[in-house]
């Protein structure tokens, strides 16, 4: 005999369940929404059985209908990503004007998802073409529906018939077209052999599944339990209606719980918050306890915070693929092929693959050693200061690393010294190997089906050589992986022909929302888990986090291809049926429970939940009090506002006494004027940052480019008598064209040609200021050694590298190249002449450079030669700026080296001072300044 | 409630802008006869947080009613019976609660954005689309593109040859392509808040025809230059005639050109003899320069109009593949959809399932143009079915200029909807500020004020400019004061003109004033109003320097923690174990040396010993000496980092060095660490890429500031962030006024499109356009200006100190003026505190305790990956046999029907191994007897214990007399375990068939072969 029984909102549902079926002797199905409670179920029987028994069979209700399905037709189900691209086909066929310009499936893929979701709901809720007939002015707003609405429906029910049709031809279906179709199932088939099927209090039913259970409810065999007042749920009351039973009379109860609203400031506060209110919780209360995580995207936030006082929880939710480094290292492997340019790769890409911890572990000749060998030395001789031909490319071919002789060698000295005799010849064989597998593989893939198998086999080397099961979340993922590369080999789609970068979006989208599941104990211990997975369980403690009004309710406000109220006019009521069914899931999971703790974020951004709203004035209402209810503010220990102290740096004797031997040039002191610390850094401790491997060509790029191309032309003993020489022009143009295109660096940047341009503009401005100019080249990037003598006595060693000194009737010019932006003034006058005590700010205040004066000061002393003139050439304005020939300043400069020398070697600290922060921002060594 | 169609309601500081916009929502909604509905009402501010707040504060006063307890007598214009308000208020209520989706209180943009969401098929756009704050890497990639089309194109190389020649006619630098870029992203900002494209013309001939131009001008000067070399001509104009010979094109090319030539006259001296034929020519020439002038200032941005047309084009192609809306575009986007469609108001009322009748707007004075336009539509359609409009705002506070805002919509009304009517409203009474500020501010920007002001300024510029709006805009500038708020203080010094050091004189004020404060008044009362965030670093340090709390972006951010600076230079280290600076500034750190319980002079010392170390990194010799140190704290973040999340990496970084345990007080600054990281990973991973990342968020973005500071630090803020907000005292230590320079280029946005002009002053004394442009712009600024201004000095509730230096830049401090060159010292001081609110607290008691997430997989057996499908054949053939039966008889028949139904359940596998995997099978007759019998067979048949454990047996036969057991094996498998599995089965079994005979089998899939056990 057919029922529905309805059951009290406070009653345990898994315990009445229980208690029906107990000494049931038929063959029941379960039917629940969620597989958790059925455990449950089990193991409440077990307990009231004592011995061993066969329990029912269970199933979902997707479960349930995709059975029968299964068992009575031929056809497979497809994926989504299937069903859409035969929807994309078809209109393409037959409704191209709906396409406009999206001619390729993956610019039209999300509106085929959107068209084929639609297709199901119709499917599923039994929409006919008729139904659109009847479709009038029937919008809350009052307005006939458009023609270009009308005109779209109208085509969206012809592309289903078509679909429906190429899914008949095939053999196939889809969830919604399956569930079609069972509906005409005779009931035999429906009943799958069971003598009665007990449906746990159904929420939402979509059409297709109510007539699916009508007919069990006809033939007897259907028992329905409900929960919940069917007068305050229109869908409640319309699964009575649709079974054809009178609306019950339910009286609904006081809750009993205890209501706390509390709020935090974001999404690691909340669960810092949750982590507070649970922290006293016992094992058995924690048992009794479920955490409601609404939003995926806060979940790492409570279980970093849960987990510091238990690490018995169990966690619904999923991990997300995309964190790993084997996803993260598949993820770079597409980086580098979008990014290559002929055959050549983009530096940096390279080098993210190739540190990639699942890379440089793997194991050759049973030995990580020698990855770590290619990868450290491969990244060193990228390294713009390495003397590797490799060294500073942008882009870089297999080929070169191959015809780098000596990294080949150094490979295979530094291997052998662990593994014993390693040959160049088996480096390069291991290279190939590396090289065949994590870049020439996926040059030629362009389908789905390339694409897979190159998976596959990556995968498989990935995880025969590297050490991918010491963390486990790697292993799933693989495992995740090889999953998704069969289900690409898809019939329709597999074989279609993408661009590399349409493919590789393809396959982004195609796993970017996977996820690992987490291991855990869904009958003990804490419960993490959605909303929808907490159906039909009950906890005595209810915390749920994250009560944004976004996200709890999740409900899609807008609707892109058919309007909300038409869909309504069809039967589809999408949003309001999410709605009313994360309020009665809601209602129910806090109606069942002792304590209820709500969490909200209080930012800028969000909003609390309008389920908060309702619960708050539900109190204030009852209470007739507005401060009945308030909530509680998250709040975290104060913490001081003030200064720290920047730590000071001792010169130790050591130190003292390298400072004393150090060789100062003009860059030294300049850093010193800069900045004390910045000096201990730098030229104490040796401590530099690493420029980046693959970096753009910057402006001190082409500084260098510049310098080494004006000592290859204007070198030493060139004279201004040559240069006017008409050929000498051809020349220096020439040169300049041939070493541009040499530069590697350069030819990909796709304003290459443009940076050519400039160059050759400011070069050949450069080339006629000096044509007016009369000299002979004395030297050219030259170095020059000398001394300074302090007031203590005590002499120190200068050294200096001047770019260019020009010699004309006995009188040397001392030229500094220079080809970024200048100031205008080397010393301020202001300042200079005001200079009274030679204190660092003081100096710093009125000279911008010491390196002038220090160059005439070292080149003078070095080589006897007097009255030099001294001057920073601009290069992009072509112009040369003197340094002031008075003596007096010249003499007042050299006093200042004198005076920093002395500070540098004397005083006790390297201490920060407050008046040097300008440059803080910017500065190398702001994370190890503290 | 007012009548009139439209009301505008002009809210001057503190007066209740938010109370009314309330009242006027409730009004409509409970006043109404018509059944208004709150779907019908839709309310409009300017940011989330004051919809949220606004959407609070009609709840509440909707609760007072409802329950009676309307102490204010919010309804009391109503005039209603109480009981009916109260009745009404709960019924709205109710539907408010039931409804929240149409409680439509939002953010302009989030309008729109709803706009574009529903109609994304009418504007060809992806239903998925995301709206996105940074269109810059879009924007560089589509620059690439263009320049990409150069190597097939030669019509684009030769523009860009053409925009060559004119950047290099400047001094510039050596990537022409950054300066593109400037430019071009400079266009699409303001194209995106003006709501226009850009007038572009494919004629790129600027360069070549000025350069026709100027020659022909160079000659016709030369030609002059003879005519008058004998002549008594005034010293100026000779001496411009000699710079254009001597400097030639240049100072054309550079706009460089000399004052006179924008006289038509030629000047001679007195009594001199005059030429006509160069007196002729002169005027030809002015002619000419002034030609010259319009020209340049019309077409210089030519080719970067056509340029960035061409890269907007490339930019559009990505952002449709990439289903994206940058936030910059979509006022723009909605205003194109109604351009450029036949899209009529009620199908977008469609889409969006609801329809408006009354419209709110907060903050109207900051809508710019394009939000306007895109409204407006909407606005037409309900003003013309008996709707209405409601604008609140402050033209006085319109400081968003530079983002589009136009203030003058506010007056723009009667002509935007001429047949409807409008009243003007005007809130006078302050209810923050006490009476000295309040009457102060009336005095100062009093129309007679700022008129004495504009006057002195523009008498000294010798120029004539029209002040309505400026002056229209103070016009109500007047406020009443509250009857309680009678004292206040106001303080207003100026800095010597002649100070040496002003910023140093600054610091001394600012510090007196604090210090003074800080006896009467808590630190969180006082709030610091600057306009950069050079000089809130620069108040910070000075603060901080005196040992008093501060919160501003300097000690929130947390880039300048020393433990965030600590984790990171950890982090780097890991990710690049060669960069040895990480590595150092790790070891030096307290966060190590205080786990490894060793001072920092001795790593100090040890970097120090090892910086010449050849190749050697200072972590291998650090491993070597310090081997214990480096097992305990690095090996395994060396050897496993990589393998580990970044989140999950933080975490565990956490647990090893004890952070929170150690640094207590920086916890505020882990737990935004963490939800930095958070936030990183749900674009992005791998611990390189949050580096680069990390490294460059910048200090301008929000995101790097803790924003959950408890309050107990002076505040340090921008004025604009401080708009809305209210503080018992406010100092502006750098108090100025200054018009900004015009930008270049300039938006001309009268027409249609934007014509993108150059324009600048020494071009306006040449053309007349520029010239006016020029001037309109200036005053514009200086509003603007001023208007910042108002902003600082009614933000205050009880004291205001101002400090106001001789400059503002190199230009002189207009504040002078305005302030009629006297210092003000007002009113009374007193002691003034922060109201506490009411709020519970949960205080966070915690310290540390996390655990990377993979600790949940350490009681997980299985860590191998079914590489080879071992396992997954094992599975298909165990379904396959769940499903097998024989049918009439017919082993072969039977095997194709089960290997049918084995392909249907695992379409994606590989199922070719059953046929054989079967035939072998089933060659065997024991097997096949077992399979063939008569009894009732359950496969993959689940069995529960009493204790409520789960157990499936593969096959389980009920005959009449006993009950055969088969578990199949299809690997390796231990026959022992195997079999006390099984026995386990058949105790279970014989606990529900106690009569029966239980015989229970081994199948070994892998050679066929039947073991009883």
């Amino acid at each position: 005999m057919s029922q529905i029984i309805n059951v009290s909102n406070d009653e345990n549902i898994i315990d009445f369940t229980t208690n029906y079926i107990a000494n049931s002797l038929n063959k029941i199905a379960l039917i629940s929404g969620g597989k958790r409670p059925f455990l449950f179920i089990k193991k409440k029987l077990a307990n009231v059985k004592q011995v061993s028994f066969f329990p029912p069979e269970c199933f979902t209700n997707d479960e349930f209908v995709e059975s029968i399905i299964f068992d009575n037709t031929n056809s497979i189900k497809i994926s989504d990503l299937e069903s859409s691209f035969i929807i994309f086909e078809i209109i393409k066929k037959d409704f191209p004007s709906l396409l406009k310009d999206k001619f390729s499936f993956l610019s039209f893929m999300d509106w085929s998802f959107e068209i084929l979701y639609f297709i199901e709901q119709l499917d599923l809720e039994m929409i006919s073409e008729d139904k659109l007939k009847t479709i009038k002015a029937n919008a809350e707003i009052g307005y006939d529906v458009p023609e270009s609405i009308n005109e779209l429906l109208k085509n969206i029910f012809k592309i289903r018939k078509l679909f429906h049709e190429t899914l008949d031809k095939t053999s196939k279906t889809t969830r919604g077209y399956g569930f079609l179709k069972a509906t005409s199932f005779n009931v035999d088939a429906l009943s799958k052999g069971f003598d009665e099927t007990i449906l746990i209090t159904p929420f939402y039913l979509y059409k297709t599944e109510i007539e699916i259970f009508k007919k069990l409810y006809k033939a007897s065999n259907l028992t329905v339990f409900t929960q919940g007042n069917p007068k305050e749920y229109s869908t409640l009351e319309n699964l009575y209606r649709q079974f054809g039973q009178n609306i019950p009379n339910v009286q609904s109860k006081k809750n009993n719980y205890k209501l706390n609203i509390y709020s935090a400031f974001d999404d690691q506060s909340q669960g810092a918050l949750l982590k507070n209110l649970i922290s006293g919780y016992s094992e058995r209360q924690l048992d009794k306890t479920l955490i409601i995580v609404p939003d995926s995207q806060i979940l790492q936030a409570v279980v970093s915070e849960v987990s510091s006082i238990t690490d018995k929880y169990n966690i619904a939710a999923g991990y997300p693929i995309s964190k790993t480094a084997v996803y993260c290292l598949l993820d770079n492997i597409i980086e580098a092929q979008l990014s290559k340019k002929d055959n050549y790769y983009y530096s940096k890409d390279v080098i993210k693959i190739l540190i990639n911890p699942l890379f440089k572990n793997m194991r050759f000749f049973q030995e990580s050693s020698v990855s770590r060998i290619v990868v450290h030395k491969i990244e060193k001789a990228l390294k713009q200061d390495s003397k590797s031909s490799l060294s500073g490319k942008t882009f870089i071919s297999f080929q070169e690393i191959l015809s780098d002789v000596d990294l080949i060698k150094e490979v295979s000295f530094a291997a052998s010294k662990v593994l014993g005799s390693i040959s160049s010849q088996k480096i390069v064989e291991v290279l190939n190997e590396i090289w065949e597998s994590f870049f020439s593989a996926w040059e030629n893939v362009d389908n789905l089906y390339k694409l897979s198998n190159t998976i596959v086999l990556f995968l498989e080397k990935v995880y025969r050589l590297s050490a991918t099961s010491s963390y486990p979340l790697n292993v799933e993922t693989i495992d995740i992986l090889l999953s998704i590369s069969k289900e690409m080999k898809l019939d329709s789609l597999c074989k279609v022909k993408f661009e590399k970068q349409e493919l590789f979006s393809l396959f982004r989208k195609i796993v970017q929302d996977k996820k690992i599941v987490l291991p855990g104990s869904p009958l003990k211990s804490l419960q993490i888990l959605g909303l929808l997975e907490s159906r039909n369980l009950s906890f005595d403690n209810v915390f749920i986090v994250g009560m944004k009004d976004s996200s709890f309710p999740a409900i899609k406000k807008e609707s892109s291809l058919i309007p909300k109220d038409i869909m309504y006019a069809l039967g589809i009521e999408i949003a309001k049926k999410e709605y009313e069914i994360q309020k009665y899931h809601f209602n129910k999971i806090i109606s069942g429970a002792k304590n209820v703790n709500l969490i909200y974020p209080d930012n800028d951004k969000d909003e609390r939940s309008r389920f908060i709203e309702s619960l708050i004035w539900e109190k204030q209402l009852a209470q007739k009090d507005l401060n009945a209810i308030n909530a509680s503010k998250f709040v975290l220990p104060k913490f001081p506002l003030k200064q720290f102290l920047k730590k000071k740096y001792k010169k130790t004797k050591e130190i003292k006494e390298y400072l004393s031997n150090l060789s100062y040039t003009y860059t030294k002191i300049d850093t010193y004027l800069d900045c004390r610390l910045k000096f201990y850094f730098m030229y104490v401790l040796l401590l530099d940052e690493s420029k980046e491997i693959g970096q753009e060509i910057d402006a001190s790029d082409i500084g260098n480019f510049i310098h080494s191309f004006l000592k290859e032309t204007f070198h030493e003993n060139l004279s201004s008598k040559e240069v006017q020489d008409l050929s000498f022009e051809q020349y220096f143009l020439d040169t300049l064209k041939n070493k541009f295109n040499n530069c590697v660096s350069f030819k990909f940047r796709e304003d290459a040609f443009m940076i050519q341009e400039v160059l050759v503009h400011k070069m050949k401005s450069f080339l006629y200021y000096e044509k007016t100019r009369q000299y002979k080249i004395f030297a050219c990037e030259k170095k020059y050694i000398s001394n300074i003598m302090l007031k203590s006595g005590d002499a120190y060693s200068l050294e200096s590298k001047i770019d260019r000194i020009d010699e004309l009737n006995g009188t040397y010019s001392i030229l500094d190249y220079k080809t970024g932006n200048m100031k205008t003034n080397i010393i301020s006058k202001r300042h200079f002449e005001n200079l009274k005590a030679f204190n660092r700010q003081d100096i710093k205040k009125a000279v911008n450079s010491l390196q002038l004066p220090m160059y005439k000061y070292i080149f003078e002393k070095s080589t006897n030669i007097k009255n030099s003139i001294c001057g920073i050439y601009d290069i992009k304005k072509t112009d040369i700026n003197l340094f002031p020939q008075e003596d007096v300043i010249y003499e007042k400069c050299i006093d200042m080296v004198k005076s920093l020398i002395e500070e540098i070697s004397q005083e006790d600290y390297f201490e920060y001072d407050k008046n040097d922060t300008t440059n803080c921002k910017t500065c190398k060594y702001f994370y190890i300044c503290r | 409630m007012s009548l009139a169609q439209i009301t505008l309601m002009q809210a001057s500081a503190g007066s209740g802008k938010t109370y009314n916009l309330a009242k006027r929502y409730l009004y409509l909604l409970l006043g109404s006869f018509d059944n208004i509905d709150i779907k019908n009402i839709i309310a409009v501010t300017f940011t989330n947080k004051a919809a949220v707040e606004m959407k609070y504060r009609i709840l509440n006063y909707l609760k007072m009613a409802a329950l009676s307890q309307d102490s204010i007598n919010f309804f009391a214009d109503l005039n209603l019976p109480p009981k009916d308000i109260s009745r009404k208020s709960l019924l709205a209520l109710q539907n408010i609660l039931e409804h929240y989706d149409s409680f439509n209180i939002s953010t302009l943009d989030s309008f729109k954005n709803r706009i574009l969401k529903s109609c994304a098929i009418n504007m060809d756009i992806s239903p998925n689309f995301s709206i996105e704050p940074d269109y810059s890497q879009n924007l560089k990639f589509a620059l690439e593109a263009f320049l990409h089309k150069s190597n097939t194109s030669q019509n684009i190389r030769d523009i860009i040859l053409k925009y060559l020649d004119q950047y290099l006619t400047n001094d510039l630098g050596w990537f022409a392509k950054d300066n593109i870029y400037n430019e071009i992203e400079k266009v699409f900002e303001k194209s995106g808040s003006i709501g226009k494209d850009i007038n572009f013309s494919r004629n790129n001939n600027f360069g070549k025809e000025f350069y026709l131009k100027v020659e022909l001008v160079v000659k016709k000067i030369k030609c002059v230059a003879d005519k008058i070399a004998n002549l008594q001509i005034n010293g100026h104009f000779l001496n411009a005639v000699k710079k254009v010979l001597l400097e030639g094109n240049r100072i054309f090319f550079s706009m460089n050109i000399p004052a006179k030539f924008a006289y038509q006259k030629l000047e001679y001296k007195n009594n001199a003899t005059m030429s006509l034929e160069a007196n002729i020519l002169w005027e030809e020439i002015y002619k000419d320069v002034k030609d010259l002038c319009n020209f340049y200032m019309q077409n210089y941005y030519q080719i970067y109009s056509y340029m960035y047309h061409e890269v907007v084009k490339e930019f559009d192609i990505k952002s449709k593949k990439d289903a994206v809306v940058f936030l910059n575009e979509i006022n723009k986007k909605t205003v194109k959809f109604f351009k450029d469609t036949d899209v009529i108001i009620p199908e977008v009322y469609y889409r969006l399932s609801e329809k408006y009748k009354h419209f709110l707007i907060d903050e109207f004075q900051d809508t710019s143009f394009v939000q306007w336009v895109g409204i407006k539509r909407f606005l037409d359609e309900s003003l013309a079915t008996g709707g209405t409009l409601f604008c609140v705002g402050d033209v006085k506070q319109s400081i968003y200029s530079f983002r589009g805002a136009k203030p003058e919509l506010f007056y723009n009304m009667p002509k935007e909807f001429s047949t409807s009517s409008i009243e003007n409203q005007h809130l006078e009474t302050n209810f923050r500020s006490s009476k000295e500020i309040v009457f102060f501010n009336n005095e100062i920007f009093s129309v007679d004020n700022l008129q004495r002001f504009l006057n002195v300024i523009y008498e000294d510029l010798g120029e004539e400019v029209n002040f309505d709006k400026f002056l229209n805009t103070y016009r109500f500038s007047g406020q009443k004061i509250q009857d309680n708020k009678k004292s206040g203080y106001v303080e207003i010094d100026f800095i010597e003109k002649d100070c040496q050091d002003v910023k140093e004189e600054t610091k001394q004020k600012f510090i007196k004033y604090v210090i003074e404060l800080l006896n009467r008044s808590e630190t969180k009362s006082i709030a610091v109003l600057c306009r950069s965030n050079d000089e809130i670093l620069d108040i910070s340090s000075w603060l901080l320097e005196k040992n008093i709390e501060v919160e501003s972006s300097q000690t929130l951010n947390i880039k300048n923690n020393d433990v965030i600076k600590q984790i990171v230079s950890f982090f780097a280290f890991i990710n690049s174990p060669i960069d040895s600076l990480a590595f150092s500034s790790f070891i030096i750190g307290d966060i190590f040396n205080k786990v490894a319980n060793i001072d920092q002079a001795e790593f100090e010392q040890f970097i120090f010993n090892n910086k010449d170390n050849g190749s050697g990194f200072v972590y291998k010799i650090f491993k070597d000496k310090y081997e214990n140190l480096w097992n305990e704290y690095f090996e395994y973040f060396f050897v496993k980092a990589g393998f580990i999340p970044v989140y999950e990496l933080a975490l565990s970084v956490l647990e090893k060095f004890k952070i929170l345990e150690n640094y207590p007080d920086s916890k505020a600054f882990v737990m935004h660490f963490l939800e930095i990281i958070k936030e990183f990973e749900l674009q992005k991973s791998a611990l390189s890429n949050f580096l680069e990342y990390f490294y460059n968020l910048s200090n301008q973005d929000d995101f790097l500031y803790i924003k959950n500071a408890f309050g107990n630090g002076i505040k340090v803020m921008t004025v604009h962030k401080s708009k809305g907000l209210q503080f018992p005292v406010v100092i502006i230590p750098f108090l100025k006024l200054v018009a900004t320079n015009i930008d270049k280029p300039y938006f001309d946005d009268s027409k249609e499109e934007i014509d993108l002009l150059n324009i600048s002053k020494s071009i306006g004394k040449f053309s007349a356009k520029a010239n006016e442009i020029y001037n309109k712009e200036r005053l514009d600024s200086l509003l603007s200006e001023l208007n910042v201004l108002y902003v600082c000095l009614t933000r205050a509730e009880h004291e205001i100190y101002a400090i106001v230096p001789p400059k503002a830049g190199t230009s002189n401090n207009l504040a002078y003026t305005l302030f009629g060159d006297r210092s003000f010292k007002r009113g009374n001081k007193q002691k003034y505190n922060i109201k506490v609110t009411k709020n519970n607290y949960v205080c966070d008691c915690f310290n540390g305790g996390y655990k990377d997430i993979s600790n949940n997989f350490i009681n997980r057996k299985n860590t191998i990956v079914d590489i080879d499908d071992v396992k997954k054949r094992g599975t298909i053939l165990h379904y396959c046999l769940s499903k097998f039966k024989i049918i009439n008889g017919n082993l072969n028949d039977s095997i194709g029907k089960a290997l049918e139904v084995a392909k249907r359940k695992f379409p994606f596998e590989n199922t070719s191994f059953l046929k054989e995997k079967l035939q072998q099978m089933f060659s065997k007759e024991k097997i096949l007897e077992l399979f063939n019998c008569d009894g009732v067979i359950y496969n993959e048949k689940e069995i529960v214990n009493s204790k409520g454990e789960i157990f499936r047996i593969d096959k389980l036969i009920e005959l009449d007399d006993k009950i055969l057991v088969l578990d199949f094996k299809s690997s390796d498998y231990n026959f022992q375990e195997n079999k006390e599995q099984l026995l386990n089965y058949v105790s279970l079994i014989s606990e529900i068939y106690p009569n029966k005979k239980i015989i229970a089998y081994i199948v070994n899939l892998e050679n066929a072969m039947l073991i009883q056990v």
